[in-house]
């Protein structure tokens, strides 16, 4: 069964929590993966290898992005 | 400073330090200068000029450095010096001329359009963003121009009744000649609490046209979209530096978005991420303020921010905030 936004969306609430030890994180939302839809953790840099970023929350994949600096488009 | 000892300084500097620093103290001063110095040009280039104060009333010493060089260089330390530190330092690189013909959207557009160049008039700095659409205000039929709060409003800086520039300054723009709008109002930012919008509206002057539903190069402004938009679906903006460019949003409903901006970084919640088509980003600096709109030209998003890595292009990502957000959040209704 392919997962809901409704459900993505209370994996999003507990990824706040449950990620906030990882370093870096510029943002979390809500994304896809094929038709399924996924908690999108955006990050400025990578990851160290035992940050331990999990590949999904209650059931809902985790996509991890490293998406830079973000800054005013000026 | 006073204006007269900022002009003399800015005078006599150059020759004074023509003598004190040949090719052979920059070697001795710092191995990356000579570098720079050694390619080709004789010495690390720089210019001087005049500045005003940010923080405070008066002038200081405006000093532009043409090589990443110098930066952290003896000539740089001289320079502050002997401007007692009232001096304005920033690397511009090197200046090319512009192209003779800039595209539409960098250039003077009357009527007014959507995708133009825009901005506040800066008075440390010149810019330009873009002019994402026409707004109205309850019932006055009165046209004010929407973009960000960072284009329009210099981060809450500028003052309200402040005039707005078509085109921006930095595609030569000045005032009074292209003065169109004056800022009205705009949603503060703040580094120190969770932000939903970066917007800013500006009355048209008097007599000024503008043409509210001409998206050119997409079609016709069709109105606000009344569904949330989702993941996947696919946009479109016209904006300053980039013109035409189509997309896909990539996330929605992104909380604790921090994007840097001069007074500090600045968190956002509930924000649009779109990758650009093809082999593009879908924005770039300059494009801030643009409308981003869905396959049926109907408005969905303000873009304000973006990165360059991300994206399955690798082109980096860019970030909008909701339409619906900004408009009942600035109390207006979009023009179309």
């Amino acid at each position: 069964m392919t997962i809901s936004i409704d459900q993505a969306r209370q994996a999003k609430e507990a990824a706040k929590t449950q990620l906030v030890e990882l370093p870096g994180i510029v943002g979390i939302g809500i994304g896809k993966v094929g038709a399924d839809y996924a908690v999108k953790v955006n990050l400025r840099a990578a990851l160290p290898a035992n940050a331990g970023a999990p590949d999904r929350i209650a059931g809902v994949p985790v996509i991890f992005e490293v998406v830079g600096e973000i800054r005013k488009r000026q | 400073m006073r204006l007269e000892s900022v002009r003399e300084l800015k005078s006599i500097l150059p020759k004074q330090l023509e003598t004190a620093f040949t090719a052979s103290t920059f070697a001795l001063a710092s191995p990356a200068v000579a570098r720079a110095a050694s390619r080709e040009r004789k010495a690390p280039t720089y210019f001087l000029g005049v500045a005003k104060k940010r923080s405070s009333k008066g002038y200081c010493l405006a000093l532009r450095l043409q090589d990443h060089a110098l930066e952290k260089s003896a000539l740089v330390e001289e320079i502050t010096k002997r401007a007692r530190g009232e001096v304005d330092v920033r690397y511009v690189g090197q200046i090319w001329a512009r192209p003779a013909a800039a595209p539409w959207y960098r250039s003077k557009n009357r009527p007014l359009l959507i995708g133009s160049s825009v901005g506040f008039v800066g008075t440390t700095f010149v810019m330009a963003g873009t002019l994402g659409c026409f707004v109205r205000k309850g019932k006055s039929e009165a046209l004010y121009v929407l973009s960000n709060n960072h284009v329009l409003a210099d981060e809450n800086a500028y003052r309200i009744g402040g005039t707005i520039v078509q085109p921006g300054e930095l595609d030569g723009g000045h005032t009074p000649a292209d003065g169109v709008a004056k800022l009205s109002a705009f949603v503060r930012l703040s580094p120190s609490k969770i932000n939903f919008v970066d917007c800013a509206i500006a009355k048209l002057n008097a007599k000024m046209k503008a043409n509210v539903s001409k998206l050119t190069g997409i079609g016709k402004l069709a109105g606000v979209r009344a569904e949330d938009l989702l993941v996947d679906d696919l946009v479109s903006k016209v904006g300053r530096t980039t013109g035409v460019r189509h997309g896909k949003v990539t996330a929605v409903e992104l909380d604790g978005v921090t994007v840097t901006y001069d007074l500090g970084v600045v968190t956002f919640d509930n924000q649009i991420e779109i990758e650009g088509s093809g082999k593009r980003s879908f924005s770039d600096a300059g494009d801030s303020g643009s409308l981003i709109v869905d396959e049926d030209r109907l408005a969905v998003g303000l873009l304000f921010a973006g990165g360059d890595h991300g994206g399955s292009n690798g082109k980096g990502l860019t970030y909008g905030n909701p339409i619906k957000t900004v408009l009942s959040a600035l109390k207006v209704k979009l023009a179309f």
